[in-house]
């Protein structure tokens, strides 16, 4: 009886606190997005591209006047929790790069509850939960993949002798990306490739395909990526097997600024970078048109494709610095 | 004999220094998050007890909470598992890849069997041949991961029906979690277990002396087992939940879920040495840890130094267990 009264005394003594503390702190204001516009970010940590996306989106919003909450998540789990805490801070609008489209739904659902405009950054939801968010911005990766085709193209028709040889190395099957290797094909006008290799976004896999190939596919002479991670690994494999790197044409996607030497030192010919600033432009404007009731029902995609050589490499990013 | 009685029981209630040193003790983890709670309610300028965080604090630690009840009499037995993250990733998968072939609640019963399965193999393994429960389960953490590596082909398993969504995702009373509800359900049981029946004091007899426990006719060996199978059917259980929330599964999923689950039961009061364990101490020790990792996101505490601080935690409170543990045995002589 005594321990039992000594607990509930306990108890009551510590609620009163709470009780208190609530009280006390509830008269106090919160000092960031009363009066300003706020964006909410939720983003992926999977490569270099989200990592300048955010900060060009930072730079975008706080040029403008404006306050962002960014989180970086590295699971699903995370990243739901992240989202949890933005809804808790009440933006304006949430911008969302989803690690995976199915966990993302319950934070969707919860962004939707809370009354707040959602966007959906690169990776979209099912159609069937497309009431969800209110706008969908997307990296063109068709017009990647076209780009890459043009360089093929114009590749071939410097040397009449050229006869294409292509393989080509997915990084995955998601429907986001493949894009890219379909509009290489069609705008080639081939159905199938000389050899096709899925190397999940590695370095290293790359390296083992493409000492493959080299010995059962010795002729295959234009070598076209999904992403300059897996064209540096195919560099790497050929400079190792001893070919000649001149009468080899390699192509990648990404141009990320950390990237730009393998373009520099000619291991890599042609990039198709995306330039995050006209991607944050259009994320912004997006998000405030979204506050205004403006809506969305079709697909944003940003005019932000852009072809990089060791020509152009230099000259593109001192004009990104510039403005 | 009565006014001596009385005088025992006002010296008892009396607040002078032993006794507030044994209250601070006892009620560490109630304490704790109570001053936390009000600190996190100061540092968020007043969000902390917004009804909206609070139901996702809830909701964040609904998984662990269901693992924190298994592990609570695991350590309660004098045994340890290392095996957590390993389960549940297994567990994870098995529950999403079994789905699609059978009904939801034969589903569950097989997740939940396949979990007790991991734990049985965990507690004959230590028992059987008396190894420490730390080799067995780091290793058996192991062959757990790799076999949830093999059955998924090191895939993300996905596309999970609407039944799984709602263990994740439902509401009670239009806002309460299912999965906090349940989690709590579990935590009641627990402590009924514990408090409530010879079973849970059997746990505590082999946890705090198991030669004597062994003498007096408890079949340690049993029980200590038991506790493992129990361990396995919670971190089921608790992968339910976590599906339903994420939608997907991975081999590697739960990764880092077990330092909060150890930093929570050990701060809860329960003994790194066994013998004495509270239910009560362990929800409040996953609360605090809820509210910590809230706070921490408020207060946009990286990651990494987040995870700094749940290891600090884990060293401080065994530590302080351990000192108290001496402090008062010399006391009381």
């Amino acid at each position: 009886m005594c321990e039992y009264k000594r607990t509930k005394n306990i108890f009551c003594l510590l609620l009163a606190v709470i009780v208190l503390s609530v009280n006390v702190t509830s008269c106090v204001k919160a000092d960031y997005g009363e009066d300003k516009f706020t964006l909410a970010v939720s983003m992926d940590v999977s490569d270099v591209l989200p990592v300048s996306l955010m900060e060009a989106i930072e730079e975008e919003t706080l040029a403008h006047g404006g306050n962002i909450i960014y989180k970086y998540a590295g699971n699903a789990e995370n990243q739901l929790r992240d989202i949890e805490y933005m809804i808790v801070k009440k933006p304006d609008v949430i911008a969302v790069r989803p690690i995976n489209t199915e966990s993302i739904i319950l934070a969707l659902e919860l962004i939707k509850d809370a009354g707040i405009p959602c966007i959906l950054i690169d990776y979209c939801v099912d159609d069937e939960y497309s009431d969800l968010y209110d706008a969908f911005v997307c990296e063109d990766t068709y017009e990647e993949g076209r780009l890459q085709a043009e360089c093929i193209k114009q590749w071939l028709d410097e040397d009449e002798t050229r006869e294409l040889h292509l393989g080509y190395l997915v990084g995955s099957n998601n429907e986001y990306v493949l894009p890219r290797r379909d509009a290489l094909y069609e705008e080639l006008g081939i159905e199938t490739p000389e050899a096709e290799e899925f190397t999940s976004w590695s370095s290293a896999q790359a390296i083992a395909t493409t000492e493959i190939w080299l010995q059962r596919y010795p002729e295959i002479n234009v070598y076209a990526c999904m992403g300059d991670i897996m064209a540096m690994g195919v560099a790497q494999a050929l400079s190792s097997a001893g070919r000649n790197l001149d009468d080899i044409l390699i192509l990648g996607i990404d141009g990320c600024a950390g990237r730009i030497n393998i373009l520099k030192s000619g291991e890599v010919d042609f990039t198709v970078a995306r330039n995050v600033k006209i991607d944050a432009a259009d994320i912004y404007n997006t998000a405030v048109a979204l506050t205004r009731g403006e809506t969305f029902s079709e697909t944003i995609y940003p005019d932000s494709t852009v072809l990089l050589s060791a020509e152009n490499v230099d000259e593109y990013y001192a004009s990104l610095n510039e403005n | 004999m009565k006014t001596e009685r009385g005088e025992e029981m006002k010296k008892r209630l009396r607040l002078n220094g032993e006794n507030l040193l044994v209250l601070t003790t006892n009620y560490r983890s109630i304490i704790l998050l109570v001053i936390l709670s009000v600190y996190a309610q100061i540092a968020t300028n007043g969000l902390f007890f917004n009804i909206d965080n609070l139901l996702s604090v809830t909701r964040q630690i609904s998984v662990s909470l269901i693992i924190c009840i298994g592990f609570t009499l695991v350590i309660a037995c004098g045994g340890f598992d290392l095996s957590v993250s390993s389960i549940l990733g297994l567990t994870s998968c098995v529950y999403v890849i079994i789905s699609k072939l059978l009904p939801l609640p034969l589903t569950i019963i097989l997740t939940l069997a396949a979990g007790g399965l991991c734990g049985l193999c965990n507690g004959l393994l230590i028992e059987g041949f008396g190894v420490s429960p730390f080799i067995i389960t780091f290793a058996s953490g192991g062959i757990f991961r790799g076999i949830a590596e093999l059955i998924t082909n090191g895939k993300t398993v996905g596309e999970i029906s609407e039944g799984m969504r709602y263990f994740g995702r439902g509401t009670w009373f239009g806002a309460l979690p299912v999965s906090f509800a349940i989690a709590l359900i579990f935590a009641v049981a627990g402590a009924c277990l514990m408090r409530k029946t010879l079973y849970g004091r059997f746990i505590i007899a082999t946890g705090g002396n198991r030669k004597s426990a062994a003498v007096s006719g408890i079949k340690v060996k049993l029980i200590s087992i038991s506790t493992y199978v129990i361990m396995g059917f919670c971190i089921a259980a608790a992968s339910v939940m976590y599906v339903g929330r994420v939608a997907v599964a991975h081999a590697s999923t739960g990764t880092g879920i077990d330092t909060t689950v150890y930093a929570a039961v050990l701060i809860g009061g329960t003994s790194v040495r066994g013998g004495r364990a509270t239910m009560l101490g362990t929800l409040c020790g996953c609360l605090l840890m809820g509210v910590m990792n809230n706070m921490f996101t408020f207060m946009e505490v990286g990651s990494y130094l987040q995870r700094i601080v749940l290891s600090a935690i884990i060293v401080i409170a065994v530590v302080f267990d351990l000192k108290s543990d001496k402090y008062f045995t010399k006391m009381k002589k």
